[in-house]
């Protein structure tokens, strides 16, 4: 939870008064462009960089006055987390290390990593170094790194922005399957706002430091008043239906495909059903009308035309 | 920097100072008769002289192991995931200073172990009897000064690796410190002048190199870890 958190470099605002709610045991996703404060956030949130105002608290340690305490509960992966391995060590050395600085006991160490390389499917190439694997290879050892010391909250900066398409998903699942199989907190930071659609349940938006929007992934779509796309078949004329969609004054962008019109909403929620009536009353005849899915992308460029205006 | 050229570095610099000692001091030593009367005068004179950059060459890999030890890890990107250990500042400091310290006091003390075993095998070939080296002056520079110096490097670098983002900045800025080992070096050349007495003059640049070595690495200590602070280290990239 982070209160009125602020961060400045000289008179640079990174972060900006920032509130933010992550429940336990939520998948929280944190979306903005580059040089929006995603990174400093979560280096904020890790105790790496030290707030100019205001406070976080992660899993009920303060970021201040705790701030070892924070660390021993949180993992990280940090942005580009497969450059930041030791490329000469092996992969198992590589946790042995980090093993041994966050305290873990001795004769728990190699069950721990066995346990962590196993579940990457990276026990193979536990004494390759990690120099020599591949980008999502060293991903994923990134991502042992951080969930060696059991941590209750993992912080992830941009945790497939260098990945291919299939070591992405991969890495996606990871996320899916260890909040399943150990509930941690996982926070996100992403620009990506289809991998944050998929995997998140919580989201908020950050640009120039300030969060313009946050809440259930679900919950924003819904709540949010942006355009929306609907498809309306008919069994009738169509470019008269698309004439007739023209006609409205709420009706942003019409296009035809085959028996089909593809009509952008302004306002969804009370002009859709206007949109039905005028196209009824023409003497079109409906036989499906239905609504596309409004994706992040759309709630995200909404948000950020509404702050622009 | 690359790993290797730390690696070949320090190699380099460790066998450099031994080899050239043994070259400077051994060397002329075995060459000259026992019984000439400027024998005497040439032990005297390069003992002092070959213990002084024994210890200059040893502290130098100092500073080199220490700029990789922070700024190396900035450079190579491997800071962040330490700095989110649960270590506190003093353990990460106390690490990195014990990391760079260590090797570089065993090259020290190696160093001056085989330098003194090869100078002694050399006169012995050549029929000269054995001396001591270091002298009492030597082994209070070596085994005393030398880690003395060797600290101040390294908490220069530390103090600095806030500020720089490249070994190599790091290694130029923070190996100033190796200076100090200039007093010893220099100063018994003052003799010659025929100014003080030559043992006298030895062990009071000895003492002087001691003084400025302690003072340095109070301060740089001191500031180092007065200073240091993760977010400079993670934001001066």
């Amino acid at each position: 939870m982070t209160s009125r958190l602020t961060k400045r470099f000289g008179d640079i605002v990174a972060v900006d008064h920032i509130d933010l709610d992550v429940p336990e045991g939520s998948i929280f996703g944190l979306l903005g462009p580059n040089g929006a404060g995603k990174s400093t956030t979560v280096r904020l949130l890790c105790t790496l960089l030290r707030p100019t105002e205001g406070e976080a608290v992660v899993a009920g340690h303060n970021v201040v006055e705790a701030p070892v305490e924070v660390r021993r509960v949180v993992g990280v992966l940090p942005e580009e987390g497969n450059h930041t391995l030791y490329q000469r060590m092996t992969a198992y050395e590589n946790l042995e290390y980090f093993a041994k600085l966050y305290g873990i006991p001795e004769e728990e160490i190699p069950r721990r990593i066995e346990e962590l390389l196993r579940f990457m499917d990276l026990w193979e190439r536990r004494d390759d170094p990690a120099g020599e694997l591949s980008s999502g290879n060293r991903q994923r050892l990134a991502l042992c790194r951080a969930l060696l010391h059991r941590p209750k909250v993992l912080l992830l900066d941009e945790p497939t922005a260098s990945l291919d398409p299939v070591a992405a998903k991969r890495v996606r699942e990871l996320i899916l399957s260890l909040s399943k199989k150990y509930g941690m907190t996982f926070f996100i930071n992403s620009h990506n706002l289809a991998e944050v659609q998929r995997i998140c349940d919580r989201i908020a938006i950050i640009d120039q430091g300030e969060i313009l929007l946050a809440g259930e992934t679900d919950d924003l779509r819904s709540r949010l008043k942006v355009e929306q796309v609907f498809r309306v078949r008919v069994t009738n004329d169509v470019a008269k239906a698309a004439s007739v969609a023209r006609s409205a004054e709420f009706v942003r962008e019409v296009s035809t495909e085959a028996d089909t019109i593809v009509v952008k909403i302004a306002d969804p929620s009370s002009n859709n059903s206007r949109l039905m009536r005028m196209l009824l009353d023409a003497g079109v005849n409906i036989v499906e009308f239905s609504e596309e899915e409004v994706t992040l992308e759309d709630l995200y460029l909404s948000v950020i035309r509404e702050v622009k205006k | 920097m690359k790993v290797r050229y730390v690696k070949y570095s320090f190699f380099g610099t460790a066998l450099l100072g031994p080899i050239l000692v043994v070259m400077m001091v051994g060397g002329p030593l075995a060459l000259i008769p026992s019984t000439s009367s400027d024998y005497p005068i040439m032990v005297s004179m390069m003992i002092p002289l070959g213990s002084a950059i024994l210890a200059l060459m040893a502290v130098i890999p100092a500073g080199l192991i220490s700029a990789n030890a922070l700024v190396g890890e900035k450079e190579q990107r491997t800071l962040e995931p330490l700095l989110v250990t649960p270590l506190t500042d003093r353990q990460l400091l106390w690490g990195k200073v014990l990391g760079s310290l260590i090797p570089c006091v065993i090259l020290l003390y190696g160093g001056t172990a085989v330098t003194a075993i090869a100078i002694n095998v050399l006169l012995l070939v050549m029929g000269n009897p054995l001396v001591l080296f270091p002298d009492p002056p030597g082994m209070f520079l070596i085994f005393v000064v030398g880690p003395i110096v060797a600290l101040a490097i390294i908490s220069t670098m530390i103090l600095i690796s806030g500020k720089v983002s490249r070994v190599y900045e790091a290694y130029q800025t923070g190996s100033v410190a190796v200076l100090v080992l200039m007093i010893p070096l220099y100063l018994p050349m003052m003799q010659f002048s025929g100014s003080v007495g030559s043992l006298d003059l030895i062990w009071l640049s000895d003492l002087i190199t001691f003084a400025v070595a302690l003072v340095l690495a109070s301060l740089t200590w001191a500031l180092a870890t007065k200073r240091f602070n993760r977010d400079q280290m993670v934001t001066q990239v």
